[in-house]
């Protein structure tokens, strides 16, 4: 189904670094600390439940996602185990009380966070692929692991098969290290003409 | 917001001719100056083309003055930083953006409502910046601000609040942590009884006692000693189990363990009130190492008394058998100073003298003897005696010995009744005086007889204005034939005070001496009030 080079594997994943770069300098500046953001694996999958996210399915997760059209369109979606969640805004925060939930202005931040990333993920891509991406407003949903891509707005349902591309996106922060995933929810027929773009991309700037 | 915003608009457009631009234009002004949220429109060039009623009363900027310019030259501050990227991300690609307050504070310079300005330099906003895309400009973009101020300071009070609390909780933790600590630690077993018989030991001793591995009676035998034991079901233990004496009112019972080791226990037993229930605190101390030194004590107290009396017995029998042949050498040098007096030579009479004078001490030793040896063996049972005619009895004696001048003895204030032996008491107030007497000026020699008081005791002090004892032989001075003068000053066995402090301690008191050489001494003779068992018991 998604047969990638290598080259066209390392293209999207360089993309995807650009991106990332750009977001955690934009976070660092923010938070007044030094934010680095790494994407070690790149993985496409068929099902969600073949993920390696899914292998805790009961797991509570909060995810800001956030609907792309273009070219390609599906759903970007930024997602943490919730205890994980909680770790990276208070740290980012700064917060000395910590509460037992993500309180409204937590959640808040968390949004900006995921905002900051995603269209950074996705501008990147639109940029360099010279195609324009149209975002919605990112939304927050929390919710357990193998019920996180239940969304009647979501491509899931929109008859086609979905198609995933996994980041596993590392924040390294003062304290620690945060694990969290960016999930491109995508129907095949949108995969297809990322990589077709890619590659276009590839023949131009080869040739 | 603004898909959703349109959908309302284009229904009450029925009531109005939204066809007609005039009214189109009336009716988005009119929604768009009576939201509750700041509403800011940017040209694609970043100009500002529109500016809500909302923002012009938060910023104190009027429209006029801001159309047609940047947004960082309307506010200067935002020329950097998150508000003017995204603005930027917004026009040139097309991206939304979220602004929050816990990551921007104050984003934009606005005013707090005057009910948040005290603690609020500025108000806090909650941010959403949306490309819209039109037909004939291309992409504008929309900045909605939402004053959430009210939300921050919740935010923070309840943070406050909860720091507060886990203070306490820390606080309370630590307290009890603290107290669980020295309950576990303490030395003794404590339990507490409820009054259904429920009984719970509280620390590892008490778990130690009851446990598997301890007395499978323990617990039964605490029930039968709680004082209200009606409820429950008592089983009497065997009478080897409670070693107390009532008497004292110290319950002490006898564990025995499943390893086989017994435990004396001192039990204890307090109660308090807790839900309305009536609980108690049992405390068991293990007295094992008590009960051998009770032993220890016992067996040296003893071993003491058999060999005092074996001493007592030998000084007795000892100077009582020297009476016999002393009386001989006595009798017969007293015989031959009365009948060859003056019919040797003078050498022979001064021999014969010194003889008679030595038999003479020695008698006088002997009978001191056997007097210092009688006080522990020939005691007369304890009686109230009423120190003043005592006294009284001591000054006739003297008078009538005539060794003392007129007044020499005077007894300052009331003496107290004490309990004792009268006939020794008398010997030890009489040999006292003797002594004050004896060590002074024959003429001026005055003795000082007064009292005083203590809650427990009273003392009863001799003064003399003799010539006093130096400090190094305070303590000696009680010993038996302990003399600090030559024969020929002052006479004496140096067995009288030996006999005084004996007395003393038969009462269960004590005697002391101060001095000051050359101006006097003073004894203290210490007498209780109430006898101590074992003066008491002496006594009998």
């Amino acid at each position: 189904m998604i047969d990638l080079s290598e080259l066209e594997h390392d293209t999207i994943s360089e993309l995807i670094n650009i991106g990332v770069g750009r977001a955690a300098s934009s976070l660092s500046e923010m938070v007044g600390q030094p934010v680095e953001l790494t994407v070690p694996t790149i993985s496409f999958v068929e099902r969600f439940s073949d993920s390696e996210l899914a292998k805790a399915p009961t797991e509570v997760v909060s995810a800001v996602s956030q609907r792309f059209e273009g070219p390609f369109t599906g759903e970007a979606m930024l997602v943490f185990p919730e205890v994980r969640s909680l770790e990276l805004v208070r740290s980012l925060l700064k917060v000395d009380v910590p509460l037992d939930t993500l309180t409204d202005l937590e959640q808040e931040a968390l949004m900006e966070v995921g905002n900051i990333i995603l269209n950074a993920c996705l501008g990147s891509i639109s940029n360099v692929l010279g195609e324009p991406i149209d975002c919605a407003m990112p939304t927050f949903r929390k919710r357990e692991t193998q019920a996180l891509l239940d969304d009647d707005t979501s491509v899931a349902s929109s008859g086609s098969h979905p198609v995933l591309m996994i980041l596993h996106v590392q924040f390294m922060l003062r304290q620690n290290d945060i694990d969290g995933y960016v999930l491109f929810v995508m129907d095949l027929e949108s995969i297809q003409m990322l990589r077709d773009l890619v590659r276009r991309f590839l023949d131009n700037s080869l040739g | 917001m603004t898909q959703s915003r349109s959908k309302p608009e284009k229904e009450q457009a029925s009531a109005i001719d939204l066809s007609r631009e005039s009214d189109a234009a009336d009716l988005f002004a009119a929604l768009l100056d009576t939201a509750d949220t700041g509403l800011i429109a940017l040209a694609p060039d970043g100009t500002i083309c529109h500016w809500n009623q909302w923002i012009q009363s938060r910023s104190g900027k009027e429209a006029n003055d801001v159309l047609g310019k940047a947004l960082h030259e309307v506010f200067p501050d935002t020329k950097l930083g998150r508000v003017a990227l995204a603005i930027n991300d917004c026009l040139k690609f097309g991206m939304p953006a979220v602004i929050s307050p816990s990551l921007n504070q104050g984003a934009l310079p606005l005013r707090p409502l005057p009910q948040f300005s005290a603690s609020f330099d500025r108000m806090e906003q909650s941010i959403r910046i949306h490309p819209i895309k039109t037909k004939r400009n291309g992409i504008l973009c929309s900045l909605i601000i939402r004053d959430v101020t009210l939300a921050v300071q919740r935010d923070r009070l309840l943070r406050q609040q909860a720091s507060e609390l886990a203070d306490l909780v820390t606080q309370t933790k630590r307290s009890e942590d603290r107290t669980r600590a020295i309950l576990q630690n303490t030395v003794d077993a404590i339990l507490v009884a409820s009054d259904d018989g429920n009984i719970e030991p509280l620390n590892a001793r008490a778990q130690e006692l009851c446990g598997p591995t301890g007395d499978p009676e323990l617990r039964d035998l605490i029930r039968f000693l709680l004082p209200d034991n009606e409820h429950t079901e008592i089983i009497t233990p065997s009478p080897s189990k409670i070693i107390t004496d009532l008497g004292t009112g110290v319950i002490e019972v006898q564990a025995s363990t499943l390893n086989g080791r017994n435990v004396p226990l001192e039990v204890a037993i307090s109660h308090f009130s807790a839900d309305e229930r009536y609980h108690y605190i049992i405390t068991l101390r293990d007295i094992s190492q008590r009960k051998r030194h009770e032993k220890e004590i016992q067996r040296t107290m003893q071993e003491l008394e058999r060999s005092n009396a074996e001493l007592e017995q030998f000084a007795y029998a000892a100077s009582h058998d020297l009476q016999e042949p002393l009386r001989m050498v006595s009798s017969y040098t007293q015989l031959l100073a009365r009948r060859y007096q003056g019919q040797l030579d003078e050498a022979a009479d001064e021999f014969i003298h010194y003889a008679v004078d030595g038999t003479q001490r020695m008698q006088r030793m002997i009978d001191d003897l056997l007097t210092l040896s009688r006080v522990g063996r020939h005691g007369k049972p304890f009686s109230p005696v009423p120190l003043d005619s005592l006294f009284d009895a001591i000054v006739t004696n003297f008078k009538r010995a005539g060794s003392a001048p007129k007044d020499n003895i005077i007894r300052e204030g009331k003496l107290p009744m004490v309990v004792g032996d009268a006939s020794q008491l008398l010997l030890l107030f009489q040999n006292l005086i003797s002594n004050g007497l004896k060590y002074s000026d024959p003429q001026s020699g005055l003795v000082k007889v007064f009292a005083s008081e203590t809650p427990g005791s009273y003392q009863i002090s001799v003064v003399d204005n003799g010539i006093g004892i130096d400090p190094q032989y305070h303590d000696t001075i009680f010993e038996v034939f302990k003399r600090l003068h030559g024969y020929g000053e002052y006479a004496g066995t140096g067995i009288g005070l030996a006999i005084c402090k004996k007395i003393v301690e038969r009462h269960g008191g004590s005697i002391e001496v101060t001095s000051v050489p050359g101006e006097g001494s003073t004894f203290s003779v210490e007498l209780p009030k109430e006898l101590s068992i074992v003066a008491a018991s002496q006594s009998m």
